[in-house]
């Protein structure tokens, strides 16, 4: 899931702005999903709209999406020409441009946290659940985020898959999805779920202040294969050229240097992001389509 | 010498008192003004809080029961958290889930030693945790229509807002209470100002009439107690004037008549009113009336007398009715006669006039009694003139002044002419119409209290006339010649009229004793007879 993790808000997104069709020939419009409030979105992307328009001569402009379909269906229509995407959602606009000879989607560049440009799934557990290898897990219960998420269901399922929990498992067949991160991290600690499933480190980032000495409570039992962060992708061949895709890809890596304008996007910096590198996923979801599926 | 009076008596100063009275009841109505307002509010606003913690306790325990089956821990966080921003009464709110092993609180806000501390509450509970009063609720969380129990909640509201709002309303009411205090201490100081003012007047007027000025009258204006008091007062000061003066003419040696015109022209003057007095024991028994007749008065004064006397010796009930006073003379349990008093009709006779007659009258019947004895003793019962005993002893006395004196005085004898006739012809009662008509005709005269009229004898007369030499005293039997001569008098239907011989002799001109000077005057009176009467005659003449 692309969705910023840390945060815990909900908002509440107005449609998308339609751009002024005499004017949007002009600018680049740069599509994000909110992860705090509509006003904040603004101001945290503002140094970056700035900077990027001082270095292209073009004007950027934010549109704020309420979700990766809105904003998926927005690609599609041609209305964005640059989208900071999930990696589910990235492959959902890649396939619905499939028929759109003239128009590319192209991972530009994604985020790196931590020092780290990719991400796992961590299954945890309670230390005294008796849960020590991914077998124990069969039988019990297990705590989600949602059926989009990445690290909070996708990465996490196909993992247990892989490591031998079967589809018909209980643990699979009671699947419970609890929304958030924090939910199921607090679900584990108190015991509601054996098990849940959340991106790497959540313990230490919901376990806070008066619970933060909780967190020696809990432990990692396995972790899934890494994937890439969410890409920021470029609709090329309307009104951004390719030329102007690579040079944006070159201003967001040189953005590395402007730790004032990556501390307002809550990122480490940006690397190269490259299509193949989002495979990985596809072969996930496959898995985990089956699963949907129960077979 | 009043303040040292003033200071010497005083103590506790009526001021003083006041003030006193005064901030005792400032303070004690402010006070318990402030304890029931403390009271009523504290009560109303524990009420209140009681509504509002129960209303937030079961409004949370609502809107969480779903999200607490569904494990949506930071939704219902972040609920609570918006709760207690709203309102800054709370202090804590925590809920457990009661569907994890170790009933797990699964959402704090606010201070979590509340939170522990209060884990044992499970109703609506007052606490108090290190110095802070806290009001607990307790709601259990409940999906509707499932009965099972999916976990509490508990709301810690703050009394601390309370306190503060009674803290305000006790500073509030101090103020009013210090306000209230200067306030009463000002109307204090006012009320004693106009009260004790012509109080002190009244005070300083009293003690200068008791240190002798008996003229001084106390001017107090205001128609209050005190005006009333000092008119009292003032009029107690006039009635004191008022018996003292008439005790003065009391002691005068005059005739019961005198005394009793004079002590009633006194009280007209004093009291404003008409007044008049009847005395029955009066000369030759008759009724005496001095001042304006007043025909209730008399009848109710002679019904009295004629009455018999009230057994246990009691003295008669004054007849009292709105503007009329009736007083009767009581001596030797009898009724011997009255003093009466009208004042005009707007007017009233009060408890004040009633005593000063009662004073008056006391005096009045003792003086009279004693001064009838007297009179009777030295008077000729017939004409009212000095009898002739008087007439030897104030003989007596002219002479001796007259010789330490070194001065003289003329004594007249007269005799009227032909009076054996009239008591022939008319008869002895017609006679002594003549002699009293006589006996007024020389009273009147005489100098007032100067000269002394006596009856010597029969139809004879002897006047006395001190410091009066031979040619004045001729002047005044000239005077009396012609007054007689002027009596007429209808006997019968018959014109009768009567002269008078006199003679005239002069002490000690004529004779140097009392014998001798009768005898001059009578030789005077002789040649007078002689003359061819109604004429004056002196002892140079004889």
């Amino acid at each position: 899931m692309a969705r910023t993790p840390v945060t815990t808000s909900t908002v509440s997104v107005p449609a998308p702005e339609r751009a002024d069709p005499a004017t949007h020939k002009d600018s680049i419009r740069f599509g994000r999903v909110p992860y705090g409030a509509y006003g904040d979105m603004y101001r945290d992307h503002q140094p970056l709209l700035d900077y990027l328009s001082g270095q292209l001569d073009r004007k950027l402009s934010l549109q704020l999406f309420a979700d990766y379909a809105a904003m998926v269906g927005a690609i599609r229509d041609g209305d964005l020409e640059l989208a900071w995407l999930g990696p589910l959602a990235y492959l959902d606009a890649e396939k619905s441009l499939a028929d759109r000879k003239m128009h590319r989607l192209i991972p530009i560049v994604k985020p790196m946290r931590h020092g780290k440009s990719e991400y796992a799934s961590e299954i945890i557990v309670r230390k005294d659940s008796g849960i020590n290898t991914v077998a124990d897990l069969a039988g019990r219960s297990c705590a989600f985020v949602d059926t989009t998420s990445t690290a909070g269901y996708l990465l996490a399922a196909a993992h247990l898959m892989k490591c031998g929990i079967s589809v018909k498992d209980p643990l699979f067949a009671r699947r419970h999805f609890l929304n958030q991160y924090g939910n199921v991290v607090l679900a584990v600690l108190f015991g509601k779920f054996d098990a849940g499933a959340v991106f790497e480190g959540a313990p230490a980032v919901f376990l806070k202040d008066a619970e933060a000495d909780r967190r020696a409570e809990l432990m990692v039992l396995t972790r899934s294969d890494s994937v890439p962060y969410e890409p920021i992708a470029a609709l090329v061949g309307g009104n951004l050229q390719e030329a102007e895709a690579k040079k944006l890809r070159t201003l967001f890596l040189e953005l590395n240097g402007r730790p004032d304008i990556l501390k307002k996007l809550q990122v480490g910096g940006f690397e190269t992001a490259a299509p193949a590198e989002y495979e990985s996923i596809r072969t996930v979801v496959r898995m985990v389509d089956r699963l949907q599926a129960g077979i | 010498m009043m303040e040292q009076v003033h200071d010497r008596i005083l103590r506790l100063s009526i001021r003083m008192k006041l003030f006193i009275a005064m901030m005792i009841v400032a303070i004690g109505v402010t006070a318990g003004v402030t304890w029931v307002a403390l009271w009523q509010q504290e009560a109303v606003i524990e009420s209140s809080l009681a509504a509002s913690g129960r209303f937030i306790a079961s409004s949370l325990a609502d809107h969480i029961a779903e999200l607490l089956a569904q494990s949506q821990y930071f939704e219902i966080r972040e609920i609570a958290n918006s709760i207690q921003q709203k309102d800054s009464r709370i202090l804590f709110i925590a809920v457990n889930d009661l569907t994890t092993p170790r009933n797990e609180i699964v959402a704090i806000v606010g201070d979590d030693r509340w939170v522990r501390a209060t884990q044992d509450i499970f109703t609506d509970r007052r606490r108090t945790l290190d110095d802070t009063k806290l009001y607990v609720f307790f709601e259990p969380v409940q999906i509707r229509g499932v009965e099972k129990l999916l976990g509490t909640v508990r709301v810690g509201l703050s009394l601390k807002f309370m306190q503060d709002r009674l803290v305000q309303t006790r500073d509030l009411m101090l103020g009013l209470m210090a306000v209230s205090i200067a306030f009463s201490l000002l109307l204090a100081f006012i009320i004693s100002d106009t009260v004790l003012k012509p109080l002190r007047t009244v005070m300083s007027g009293i003690l200068k009439i008791a240190g002798g000025e008996f003229q001084h009258r106390i001017r107090v204006e205001s128609r209050d107690e005190t005006g009333i008091l000092a008119g009292a007062f003032n009029r107690m000061t006039d009635n004191l004037g008022i018996l003292q003066e008439i005790a003065t003419i009391l002691n005068e040696q005059a005739g019961p008549q005198e005394v009793l015109t004079a002590v009633l022209a006194r009280l007209a003057r004093s009291i404003s009113g008409t007044t008049g007095a009847l005395v029955f024991h009066g000369v030759g028994a008759e009724e005496m009336v001095a001042g304006e007749p007043d025909e209730i008065a008399l009848f109710y004064l002679r019904k009295l007398r004629a009455s018999p006397p009230p057994e246990s010796g009691e003295h008669p009930k004054p007849l009292a009715e709105s503007n009329r006073l009736c007083f009767p003379f009581f001596s030797e349990n009898e009724v011997t006669g009255g003093i009466w008093m009208v004042r005009p009709a707007d007017a009233v006779i009060d408890e004040i006039d009633e005593r000063l007659l009662n004073g008056v009258s006391n005096q009045l019947e003792a003086t009279l009694s004693k001064l009838e004895f007297q009179y009777r003793a030295v008077t000729d019962a017939m004409t009212g003139l000095y009898n002739h005993r008087y007439f030897q002893q104030e003989m007596n006395r002219q002479i001796d002044r007259t010789q330490r004196m070194n001065g003289n005085f003329t004594l007249v004898m007269s005799d009227l002419d032909h009076f054996k006739r009239v008591n022939d012809t008319f008869g002895h009662q017609q006679g002594d119409i003549v002699l009293r008509a006589v006996a007024g005709a020389i009273k009147k005269s005489i100098r007032g209290k100067i000269d002394v009229p006596c009856r010597y004898g029969g139809e004879e007369f002897g006047i006395i006339l001190p410091d009066t030499p031979l040619e004045g005293a001729k002047i005044f039997a000239d005077r009396l010649r012609n007054a007689v001569e002027e009596l007429e008098f209808d006997f019968d239907g018959r014109s009768v009229r009567i002269t008078i011989s006199i003679g005239l002799a002069t002490f000690p001109d004529s004779a140097t004793d009392k014998r001798s000077l009768i005898e001059s005057a009578d030789r005077a009176l002789y040649v007078a007879k002689e003359s061819g009467r109604n004429a004056v005659k002196t002892y140079k003449d004889v």
